[in-house]
């Protein structure tokens, strides 16, 4: 890093300090659109804030639509590098929240298509890992152990569901969005929100029955 | 009307009853047991689906962000708020400056400059090509000085230079073995100035493509005696050329030349008496003689 570059690293850092401090100690007392307005002048303090702020939801909705701590991870970074470089265009005729939903769904959707080949590999190796957990090799209480292999049995079907579906399942069932937010995060009207996670729990439901039936055909089998 | 009790079946589960509500009540017996199956399925899923709530910690730290933002040095980028009459004035004056360089460059008339070129064979078993090609070295020199000149006295020719390296290419299958060892950039003269000097486009390519110059090319005078430059009296003749470069008088010393010194031959209306044909007289003051039919 180079004697500028170090220089301003130390001095986001202090401001960062600073903002930090207001982001924490009074949330309620700096609003999102007043550190946008300070982020879109060049303080890019203003804009750590912002990213203080948000990281926990961001990370959650990224957690559940790619499944692994570490591409949510990588996502999260990725959602925020962005909606940095592109802070300039947002404009406020929606949330920032929703605005930064929308950039990691975008993304989620890039790394979907791109990962397609790596999700299928995953997915056999999930199957193997969910027969091996059904049979009881696990150090963890019976309710507990029930309880991991219902969530690997929803995440792996969650994994089964187009982006789309997802999505809408993932805002609507596990971030408890209301419908407007859902329709302004999947660019879509009201009515069409509430169709396509209405088709995303009937698709939801369908992959996990079939699961739990080949799980259940797979125990007696052994 | 055909109700959909799968569809009531996921609102009553997910607690989003609103006009479903009133459709549970025209529903049949058989009808209401399967939709309470249903909904029990979609009850167990609800409750899976609050399980993934329960997620580890995320890693990433402001730092992290900072760092990664600094390393790739990442800046916001402005914003392009357009309006409608800042495009449409943009493309207005775009249209102008394009139609103003249209009438001032695009309507002229620029005659490519011809291109001889001097071949040296590298290839002792290669066959001789059509036309005696120079063994001296000093001719690629005096060739090679003249295109430097050349490029010195005239930096505005590059473009046609351009086109040069592309009949080279067109070139070298005819040559077979021969090797481009110097270019002559031709005439000194402007070609944009020079547009009533007739210069056939296809005929100066077909010369170049020969090694030989058209008549009407000034730059042939350049390659044309340089052919020869075993003989004395030819090299003599090329360092007349290239004195004719480097003072930026070849092209115009011949042209002034030829519409000065030449004389007309007119055709009279008789015929001679001792052969039939018709006879021709030269005009000593070629100044006097109309032309035009």
């Amino acid at each position: 890093m180079s004697i500028e570059s170090e220089a301003e690293h130390d001095i986001m850092a202090v401001n960062s300090a600073t903002y930090g401090k207001i982001a924490g100690d009074h949330p309620s007392g700096v609003t999102d659109e007043s550190l946008i307005a300070q982020a879109q002048g060049g303080d890019y303090a203003a804009f750590e804030a912002l990213f203080l702020r948000h990281r926990a939801m961001v990370y959650r909705y990224a957690y559940q639509l790619v499944g692994r701590r570490d591409d949510a991870e990588d996502l999260v970074q990725e959602s925020f590098v962005r909606a940095y470089v592109n802070l300039n265009r947002y404009r406020d005729q929606a949330k920032f929240t929703t605005w930064l939903l929308r950039i990691v769904t975008n993304l989620a959707a890039d790394r979907a298509r791109m990962h397609t080949r790596r999700t299928n590999l995953e997915l056999q190796e999930s199957k193997r890992g969910l027969a091996w957990m059904t049979l009881g090799n696990q150090t963890s209480p019976e309710a507990d152990l029930e309880k991991s292999v219902q969530v690997e049995l929803l995440r792996l079907a969650l994994s089964q569901l187009s982006p789309k579906h997802r999505t809408a399942i993932v805002l609507r069932d596990v971030e408890e969005k209301e419908y407007w937010e859902i329709a302004e995060v999947l660019n879509c009207s009201l009515g069409g929100a509430k169709l396509r996670v209405l088709r995303a729990r009937r698709a939801l439901q369908t992959v996990v029955s079939r699961f739990s039936k080949e799980i259940q055909e797979g125990l007696h089998a052994n | 009307m055909r109700i959909d009790i799968n569809k009531i079946a996921i609102a009553k589960a997910f607690e989003e009853l609103g006009e479903g509500e009133a459709k549970m009540k025209k529903l049949s017996n058989r009808q209401r047991e399967q939709l309470e199956a249903e909904a029990k399925d979609f009850q167990t899923l609800k409750t899976n689906l609050n399980l993934l709530k329960d997620i580890p910690d995320c890693q990433v730290t402001a730092e992290h962000l900072r760092t990664r933002i600094l390393a790739e040095g990442i800046h916001s980028q402005p914003a392009k708020d357009w309006s409608i009459y800042e495009a449409t004035g943009t493309a207005a004056v775009s249209c102008l400056v394009l139609g103003f360089v249209w009438l001032t460059h695009g309507s002229a008339v620029v005659i490519p400059q011809m291109a001889p070129t001097v071949v040296k064979s590298t290839s002792a078993s290669q066959p001789p090509p059509l036309f005696s090609e120079p063994s001296n070295s000093v001719h690629s020199e005096i060739v090679a000085s003249a295109s430097a000149q050349k490029e010195k006295s005239t930096p505005s020719l590059k473009h046609h230079e351009g086109d040069q390296s592309d009949s080279h290419s067109q070139m070298l299958p005819i040559t077979g073995g021969s090797q481009l060892v110097a270019l002559n950039s031709g005439s000194s003269v402007d070609p944009r100035t020079s547009i009533d000097v007739p210069q056939p486009r296809n005929g100066a390519n077909l010369g170049y493509r020969h090694g030989f110059g058209s008549a009407s090319n000034p730059a042939s005078e350049l390659t044309a005696p340089a052919f020869g430059l075993a003989s004395p009296p030819l090299m003599a003749a090329s360092e007349a050329s290239y004195n004719a470069i480097k003072n930026g008088t070849l092209g115009k010393s011949r042209f002034a030349k030829q519409t000065n010194s030449s004389t007309l031959i007119t055709l009279q209306s008789q015929r001679d008496k001792r052969t039939g044909l018709i006879e021709a007289k030269e005009e000593p003051n070629n100044n006097d003689v109309p032309l035009g039919g």
